[in-house]
């Protein structure tokens, strides 16, 4: 029995402990992302002992001590006392900011009285008017002021032409992935190489024409680099390379309402990319400009001829389909109730039907204009009426905000046409 | 299992839980840093990095008796060593932005080339609900440290356009600076609304909006004072003449009067509110234009309100340009707008006399030319010539091409 009740007492002191453990702290600190920095630190304030046998003195230092209207002074002052660099850097930053801060205050407070005469002078909405004024060019002049004190005290920061270089890199180095490391390396120090030598070039003729030996010599860069990466990657990969980061590999990415898999993408991709060439080709040629759009005309039919062979007839219909502008005005609002594709589909029907209807009215001539026109409202109210039935009434209402302007001139007779010309 | 043997279980589990619970706690927080605690060798990432082969100096470093995890102690140790308060704040504010920038680093968006939109779109929408979320946290931080909801604002006061810093120039900056952070909130905030909706706005989401807006009002309201709050909604509101093409070129008023009309022009359209209302109807819109002019017209009075509707036409306003360029009175100015108006009318009554034969209505615009030519020339002066060729090109167009070859045949 005095087992049991030591037994029960030590298990209630367990649980007793766990909570303890756990339980929250409410004088928990507000954690920092890291612990107290340590900068490396060359020499401390010769006040401090080198060997401190005794506790550290506080507080170790007192904040007039670094000031000084000298700004490299109080930036070395911090550096003394062990203060991490990217804290200078905050400090300086915020005391340069509070220095110019105060000159930038004046130079507007003397620009205050004129902002309503400014408006009234439509100045505000003129891009060249505002840097004109005397407070414009003042404060122009205090911007590229701290800019330069900044770089003075903390040193140049990597440009933002550089910053955008870098993240481009990085962003290209993201999207070949599929490519093994080293030629992924070495791609990207060709294409490097390459922008430097095109841009030793631009640079040898500034805003001049450039010429014959000049093209020739762009023209070699080129072929160098082309020669060089044929070099670097197998033939397969040069393809992948080409089609995926070709214009045209985006298509995707702008087509909503279909989602292609990886091998529907591929096909595709290489006919949009054939496609393009086939185009710039024709946009070359010397024809006339009826041939021009008869051939191009007929480069889509041979597209869409041979998308259709690269899916299935399903996969067709709904590539088709996203295509179609009307479509895509009829599935954002579907998407948007949740609506399955295939009502946004029915009311692609229901709207083509109409619209064709409308056509059918309006080249009846046998029609007087009267009859006309009350069959052309007939026609709208049930082209409204299918659409309502078809979406529902709270979607149709939507849709006729976003994209279903067309059936208020649905009902609209079209201009007549005297010698060709609209009235 | 026998009761002895968990007895002995249960007590070793009483003596480890009861070393755990006297070591691991953690402890508060020092006014001043412990000297085991300065002693402590820790390194930020954010410190400079340290060659390996410098050895660490064994001397306290006074800032490391500053510096602390835990971000009161932190604030706490600055003010005592006498660090001015903005300091502090600016600081602490600093090195929270840089704590929650390394957070908010976004993993890149990296998407395979057959990703669809929608896919695209979702990811995207996360990955802006993830920073509006931590941006949130950040500022609710600096709140719990500081008392204001601070953020590094220096950069994008320093890199405004100069529209944006003279339209907020009146405010004290660290009005302005609150004003730009609640604006971006409310801005963010909408947007994400709007990409939730995939910008189909169904009255759910308007609703939102409009709570959002009144928010956002409040907001400011609790920032400025009424005349603060006043002056900062008229200059946004000023865009509406921006963008409606509104000039008062030439029209002698008064700056106070521009910033009354000004506020006339909300009952057309609230600028602070676009995207949020539907658009009205044209026929709306063209009766609340009507209601804006006529109340332009009773703070300027008819004669100046004529100026105001001359100074709505860009063939004044170009005529008015040339005049200023030249050094030219605006009076010469208004006298060839005049003239062009009224000759322009007096050359599509001649075009339409059909009582006139074809060769009567060409001597009669060259007439009308000729006469239009002298009065320019009696109000621009030495300036005439510049102005034929350049704004003054009208004139060539009272006799059309076809007439004066005819008529020199």
């Amino acid at each position: 029995m005095k087992l049991r009740l030591i037994f029960a007492l030590s298990v209630a002191l367990n649980a007793a402990l766990v909570a303890a453990i756990f339980a929250p702290d409410k004088k928990m600190p507000v954690v920092r992302h890291e612990p107290a920095a340590v900068a490396a630190q060359p020499e401390l304030p010769s006040a401090l002992p080198s060997n401190p046998p005794a506790p550290a003195p506080w507080p170790p230092f007192r904040w007039n001590e670094m000031v000084s209207d000298d700004l490299k002074t109080y930036r070395e002052n911090l550096r003394a006392v062990g203060c991490p660099e990217p804290t200078v850097h905050e400090i300086m930053q915020a005391i340069i900011n509070e220095k110019f801060g105060a000159r930038r205050r004046e130079i507007l407070a003397t620009a205050e009285d004129s902002y309503w005469d400014i408006v009234r002078r439509g100045d505000l909405a003129k891009r060249q008017a505002l840097p004109q004024t005397g407070w414009a060019k003042a404060l122009t002049a205090l911007i590229a002021e701290r800019e330069q004190t900044l770089a003075d005290v903390l040193g140049e920061e990597t440009s933002v032409a550089e910053q955008k270089r870098q993240a481009q890199r990085e962003q290209r180095e993201r999207s070949r992935e599929w490519l093994p490391v080293d030629k992924r390396a070495q791609l990207a120090s060709l294409e490097d190489s390459r922008d430097q030598h095109f841009a030793e070039w631009a640079a040898a003729f500034g805003s001049r024409v450039p010429t014959v030996e000049g093209q020739a010599r762009l023209e070699q860069l080129q072929q160098e680099f082309a020669d060089a990466r044929k070099a670097l990657l197998t033939p397969e990969e040069q393809e992948e390379l080409q089609l995926r980061e070709s214009d045209v590999a985006d298509w995707a990415a702008n087509l909503p309402g279909f989602s292609p898999s990886e091998d529907e993408w591929r096909s595709l991709t290489t006919l949009r990319f054939q496609l393009e060439q086939a185009q710039n080709d024709l946009a070359a040629r010397t024809i006339s400009e009826d041939e021009k759009q008869a051939q191009q005309a007929q480069l889509q039919v041979n597209f869409d001829a041979a998308a259709q062979q690269a899916l299935s007839p399903d996969r067709f219909a709904q590539y088709q389909l996203a295509n179609n502008e009307q479509y895509q005005a009829l599935h954002n609002v579907t998407q948007r109730y949740g609506l399955p594709d295939s009502v946004a589909a029915q009311a692609l029907q229901a709207r083509q039907d109409a619209q064709n209807m409308a056509t059918q009215i309006s080249a009846n001539s046998d029609l007087s204009p009267e009859n006309q026109q009350a069959a052309l409202n007939l026609n709208q109210q049930q082209a409204r009426q299918a659409l309502s039935q078809i979406l529902g009434d709270e979607t149709f209402s939507t849709y006729e905000k976003y994209g279903g302007d067309w059936l208020n001139s649905l009902n609209q007779v079209p201009a007549k046409k005297i010698y060709g010309i609209e009235e | 299992m026998k009761l002895p043997r968990l007895l002995i279980l249960s007590v070793a589990c009483n003596v480890a839980l009861a070393i755990v619970f006297l070591t691991a706690r953690p402890k508060t927080a020092p006014n001043s840093p412990s000297p085991s605690a300065i002693a402590a060798p820790v390194v930020s990432k954010k410190a400079a990095p340290v060659p390996a082969a410098t050895p660490i100096p064994t001397t306290i470093v006074p800032w490391r008796q500053i510096e602390s995890a835990d971000y009161r102690q932190y604030i706490a140790s600055l003010r005592a060593v006498d660090c001015p308060e903005w300091l502090v704040r600016q600081i602490i504010v600093a090195d929270i932005d840089d704590l929650y920038r390394q957070r908010a680093q976004p993993e890149p968006l990296q998407f395979n080339p057959w990703q669809a939109a929608e896919e695209r779109s979702r990811v995207a929408r996360n990955r802006s609900a993830r920073l509006t979320a931590l941006r949130q946290e950040k500022l609710a931080l600096v709140k719990s440290l500081l008392g204001c909801e601070c953020e590094n604002i220096a950069d994008k006061i320093w890199s405004q356009d100069l529209s944006s810093t003279f339209t907020l120039g009146f405010l004290p900056d660290e009005k302005a600076a609150r004003v730009l952070l609640l604006e971006n909130q409310f801005a963010d905030t909408a947007q994400k609304i709007r990409e939730d909706a995939h910008f189909i706005l169904l009255d759910e989401d308007q609703k939102k909006l409009q709570s959002l807006y009144e928010g956002f009002q409040t907001a400011l309201a609790g920032e400025l004072d009424p005349a603060q709050l006043e002056e900062f909604q008229l200059r946004a509101q000023q865009r509406f003449l921006i963008a409606n093409d509104i000039h008062f070129d030439a029209v002698p008023v008064t700056s106070g009067e521009v910033r009354e009309i000004v506020g006339f022009s909300k009952s057309v359209k609230d600028m602070a509110r676009e995207g949020f209302d539907e658009p009205p109807s044209e026929a709306g819109l063209a009766s609340r234009m009507d209601a804006f002019n006529a109340q332009v017209k009773s703070v300027l009075g008819a004669a100046r309100f004529v100026d105001y509707e001359r100074a709505q036409h860009i063939d004044f306003r170009e005529t008015l340009d040339f005049a200023q360029r030249s050094h030219l009175p605006p009076d010469a100015a208004v006298r060839v707008y005049e003239l062009r108006e009224n000759t322009g009318r007096q050359a599509a009554e001649i075009r339409d006399d059909t009582n006139m034969s074809a060769e009567e209505r060409a001597a009669a615009l060259v007439l009308l030319r000729s006469a239009a030519m002298k009065n320019v020339a009696s109000a621009f002066g030495d300036n005439c010539q510049d102005y034929l060729s350049s704004s003054g090109q009208w004139l060539n167009e009272i006799v059309p091409m076809q007439t004066v070859s005819a008529s020199t045949q």
